[in-house]
């Protein structure tokens, strides 16, 4: 019957520390976008939409504002920076058909985002 | 007795929240490599701590069995390092923890010239319990089964100048994963001959971060080992383990080409027992056998090295050495 006690505490314990460990978990930023009338996005141009697997495609951000900072983000596949506008994006093997580029400029007034979307065969 | 458990309990878990709370502040989490490297169960009130670092290299394309050339990716790495714990709430029940650190989780591409991607961060977090269905007296059979979690403690979506990494990239699997497996143990007595089966299976939920929408496809791993107890101090295990990668699946339930996988290593370990409670084992995988869906970056080896120590909270009278398997 102590034995039983026992566990039911110790069972109890590891759970309600589970608990705590899930709800501590870091959740993404929930910074809300294209808030800012001082940015603008122009365009979101890549050289090329249709990509077999190796190509690669150049992606720039054309946008207007002061102070602007450039993150990119691809849903499948990787990307490197080329400079601080443009970055490469390569078509693996593992990312065929649609994906999606998203470019999030932001500056201290607030952050302003758009995407486009690349097509990868093989 | 309770109090000197739930006491050792509450030290490890402690350990495990600051170690996630360094992750917050920091910027990444962890991968998938669990388990601890014996199977078998602890006994009553003793409790094993382990600490393990594991390198992994890989830089061979494979297309389904045979390698191709792929100029742009020249290879991928990681260096790893965990702390495990397990306790013997009781001689049939376990519970076990897993919390480790990328301290390199890298990728080096050739496109327009050598770059190299490299993330680091906390790695998941393992839980789970085992249960010993059977074991006979002498310990020289034992039949336990396992099941857990794994949970994507810390930050997932890693950047590096400004873009966000790929997901094979990031330290953390993003996803909650749950394993079970099922391991049998038998050595006849006074034999210093041995063997060892494992299945395991693990089951990934689905990401669904800010960046990412992707299934990572289940996991099955059946391993049978053969061990060699050359004297109180120095063991053997050659382990053959194959591992059945299904597919992977995106947004709309798409299945994800070139994902899937079946690959057989052999791993041999050796383990070495000292001062009484302690023990260092040093373990290699090499695939010798690689079969891909489509086209895949297979790894080519990796190794790890571990230092373990009991200890038992049993009275001293109780006190037996270690007996590692």
């Amino acid at each position: 019957m102590k034995n039983i006690k026992g566990y039911f505490r110790l069972l109890t314990f590891c759970f309600i520390t589970g608990l705590v460990i899930i709800a501590c978990k870091k959740h993404d930023d929930i910074v809300p976008e294209n808030t800012t009338n001082t940015i603008k996005i122009d365009s979101l141009v890549p050289t090329k939409r249709n990509l077999v697997v190796w190509e690669e495609s150049y992606i720039t951000v054309y946008a207007k504002g002061q102070n602007l900072k450039y993150k990119w983000e691809a849903d499948h596949g990787s990307m490197m920076g080329k400079d601080s506008t443009t970055v490469t994006y390569w078509a693996c093997p593992s990312c065929l058909g649609n994906n999606t580029i998203k470019c999030v400029v932001s500056n201290e007034s607030g952050r302003v985002s758009d995407t486009v979307m690349v097509h990868v065969t093989e | 007795m309770i109090g000197r458990l739930l006491n050792s309990l509450v030290f490890s878990m402690t350990l495990c929240l600051i170690t996630t709370k360094v992750d917050a502040q920091c910027c990444s989490a962890g991968n998938p490599v669990g388990g601890d490297l014996l199977q078998s169960s602890i006994g009553k009130h003793s409790l094993r701590l382990t600490t393990q670092f594991k390198h992994s290299f890989s830089d061979q394309y494979y297309y389904q069995d045979h390698a191709e050339d792929i100029p742009q990716i020249k290879f991928s790495r990681f260096n790893y390092m965990n702390f495990q714990f397990i306790y013997g709430v009781s001689d049939k029940f376990n519970v076990f923890g897993e919390l480790g650190y990328f301290f390199d989780k890298s990728q080096s591409v050739n496109i327009q010239g050598n770059h190299l991607f490299q993330a680091s961060g906390i790695g998941d977090l393992t839980l789970n319990a085992k249960y010993v269905v059977f074991a006979n007296r002498n310990k020289t059979k034992e039949l336990n089964i396992s099941g857990g979690v794994k949970l994507p403690v810390g930050a997932f979506d890693q950047e590096q100048e400004g873009v966000v990494l790929p997901l094979s990239l990031q330290p953390s699997n993003g996803s909650t994963k749950y394993t079970g497996s099922l391991y049998y143990f038998h050595r006849p007595f006074r034999s210093k001959l041995g063997f060892y089966w494992v299945s395991t299976i693990e089951v990934n939920s689905t990401i669904q971060s800010k960046n990412f929408f992707y299934k990572y496809g289940n996991v099955y791993i059946n391993s049978l080992s053969g061990t060699y107890k050359l004297n109180d101090n120095i063991s053997f295990v050659l382990q053959a383990r194959a591992e059945i990668r299904a597919k992977d699946k995106r947004e709309d339930n798409q299945i994800v080409s070139s994902t899937g996988s079946t690959v057989i290593f052999v791993a041999p370990m050796i383990q070495y027992r000292f001062l009484k409670n302690w023990e260092t084992t040093l373990q290699a995988d090499y695939p010798v056998y690689k079969y891909v869906q489509g086209s895949q970056l297979t790894n080519k080896y990796s190794y790890s090295i571990s230092l373990a120590r009991k200890i038992s909270f049993r009275k001293k009278i109780e006190d037996k050495p270690i007996s590692f398997k």
